[in-house]
């Protein structure tokens, strides 16, 4: 991260889809969809079940064209080896041989490039050190994706493309990897990095985009995107009745545990005031901003 | 680093079909041993010949083709910095050698069979023609499974490619310069069989040089 050459080099756009249509026969799969990724960031790109994801990806990677606008990579056409020299992938649902031992894989994987880690780096690196004697095809699902994983770092990306990286990690497995992410975007990797778990883009991404429909329907920071949810979540401990507090216009939503009231409002003071009145003695009170997962909720939903 | 990439992937194929591979060469050698029994003895040898020539074909079209576009391997494949000829021409030069390999030592080993053990060889030009079909129908189903995305449609063309042995030796046996002579204890090599067989392995080889044509032009992989 204090390599000068490296800050020079940060917001630069590294893969690019410029207005880009993409049909599977009927199902319109991309719709005039433009996207960046820009150098030193990881993108966390969202959206529900079909929303264009994966398509967007493949045109990135060179696996499908569009059938109008134009995808970059690097600076050149995404099916170009030079381009491809400078990236990695970790793909979903994708099998590999499983009669080969992890280390064979990542030694295969990285004799396409031309500086790549050494297998036992790339296998530290990872965190699968204890895998590399393994044969692929003896490993659980979540072992296989840190063998993809190692298997997409070993040829020292510039941009690496991780499609749902983290399922079926266990919790130690998946801070391993998020750690491993964390530092390779501070040596200067960018990272396009899609997933339905909501709290890893939270945690990981610089800058989210949301899919819905084969369309970008917002683009921003994590901050930025939970920005366009106005609404506000409250909790307290309190007598008032969640029959009352949905009395109150401004409430969304009022359910109780058993020690907490849980309100979602779009006017938090109003709200606030209104509690205040009613139970002068509550207790606990804590209003937060609505979450990633709330803002991908309203926004997915509003594009439905 | 073309050349290596190339190798990789060509190497990574062939280990995976090295097992099939051996398989039909030992099949090969169960069958020479096959022939030792008499009459039924050869009959027997040269239907697991027969089996031992075309599994490679089938195992590499299903297993190594549609099996890598099914399980999506390709896909990882083709992420890795390889251009779309060094793919596609580095899985049909995996698929050429697994078959051929197989295909040439069977081959020569039932040539010299024939030769060394006191057994008719008025066959020896009908087998001859046989085995240049083997390699025809292999490039018919390496098209097939290639180019078609349809699992269904590569099924049935195994099928069909493997029916076609027996209309293919009935067919051959309707040539004079071939049939006349089956049952003769000697061959009789004449210019057709050469000719027909020559035009079996041309042709062959022009289905993989438009194949790797067309597929090298290939722009969508899903």
């Amino acid at each position: 991260m204090n390599d000068p050459k490296h800050f020079e080099e940060r917001g630069r756009v590294l893969a690019e889809l410029n207005g880009v249509r993409k049909r599977y026969g009927n199902v319109t799969a991309l719709d005039a969809l433009d996207l960046e990724v820009r150098s030193g960031e990881l993108l966390a790109l969202l959206g529900p079940n079909g929303a264009g994801k994966s398509t967007a990806i493949a045109l990135l990677l060179g696996l499908a064209q569009p059938d109008a606008g134009r995808a970059t990579l690097l600076g050149r056409p995404p099916l170009e080896v030079a381009s491809r020299r400078e990236i990695g992938v970790m793909m979903q649902e994708v099998t590999l041989a499983p009669e080969l031992r992890v280390c064979e894989l990542v030694e295969l994987a990285a004799s396409y490039y031309p500086n790549p880690l050494s297998v036992h780096e790339a296998l530290a690196v990872s965190g699968t050190t204890p895998l590399g004697a393994r044969p692929y095809g003896k490993l659980s699902g979540g072992q296989k994706r840190q063998a993809q994983f190692a298997i997409a770092i070993c040829g020292r990306p510039k941009l690496l493309f991780l499609d749902e990286p983290t399922v079926g990690l266990d919790v130690q497995a998946r801070e391993t990897m998020w750690s491993t992410i964390r530092a390779l975007i501070g040596q200067g990797c960018s990272i396009v990095l899609t997933t339905h778990y909501l709290e890893e883009a939270e945690a990981l991404a610089d800058r989210v985009c949301v899919l819905a429909g084969g369309r970008l329907i917002a683009s921003g920071s994590v901050d930025e995107i939970r920005s366009t949810v106005s609404r506000k979540q409250i909790r307290c401990a309190t007598s008032v009745s969640t029959e009352s507090a949905r009395q109150w216009p401004e409430v969304l939503k009022a359910t109780r545990d058993a020690r907490h009231l849980h309100l979602t409002a779009v006017d938090a003071e109003t709200t606030v005031r209104h509690l205040l009145a009613a139970d002068p003695a509550l207790r606990d009170l804590e209003v937060r901003q609505a979450g990633l997962a709330e803002a991908f909720a309203e926004l997915t939903k509003e594009a439905a | 680093m073309s050349a290596s990439v190339f190798r990789s992937y060509v190497q990574k194929d062939l280990f995976l079909a090295t097992p099939i591979m051996i398989g039909a060469v030992v099949c090969g050698i169960i069958s020479i041993g096959l022939v030792h029994l008499g009459s039924v003895g050869v009959y027997a040898a040269l239907i697991v010949m027969i089996c031992a020539g075309a599994s490679p074909a089938v195992f590499i079209c299903m297993y190594s083709i549609l099996g890598e576009r099914k399980e999506r391997s390709n896909l990882f494949a083709m992420s890795l910095p390889i251009s779309t000829y060094q793919y596609v021409f580095g899985k049909l030069t995996a698929a050429c050698i697994g078959f051929l390999v197989p295909w040439a030592v069977l081959a020569l080993g039932a040539f010299l069979i024939f030769y060394k053990l006191p057994v008719p060889g008025g066959v020896l030009p009908a087998g001859l023609l046989f085995w240049g079909f083997t390699f025809l129908q292999f490039a018919g189903m390496l098209a097939v499974t290639m180019l078609s995305e349809s699992e269904a449609l590569v099924v049935a063309a195994v099928v069909v490619f493997n029916v076609s042995i027996s209309f293919y030796i009935f067919l051959i046996m309707h040539i004079p310069a071939v049939g006349s002579h089956v049952n003769g204890r000697v061959a009789v090599w004449s210019p057709v069989v050469f000719e027909v067989f020559a035009g079996e392995l041309l042709l062959a080889m022009l289905i993989i040089a438009l194949l790797l044509v067309r597929l090298a032009r290939k722009r969508d992989f899903i």
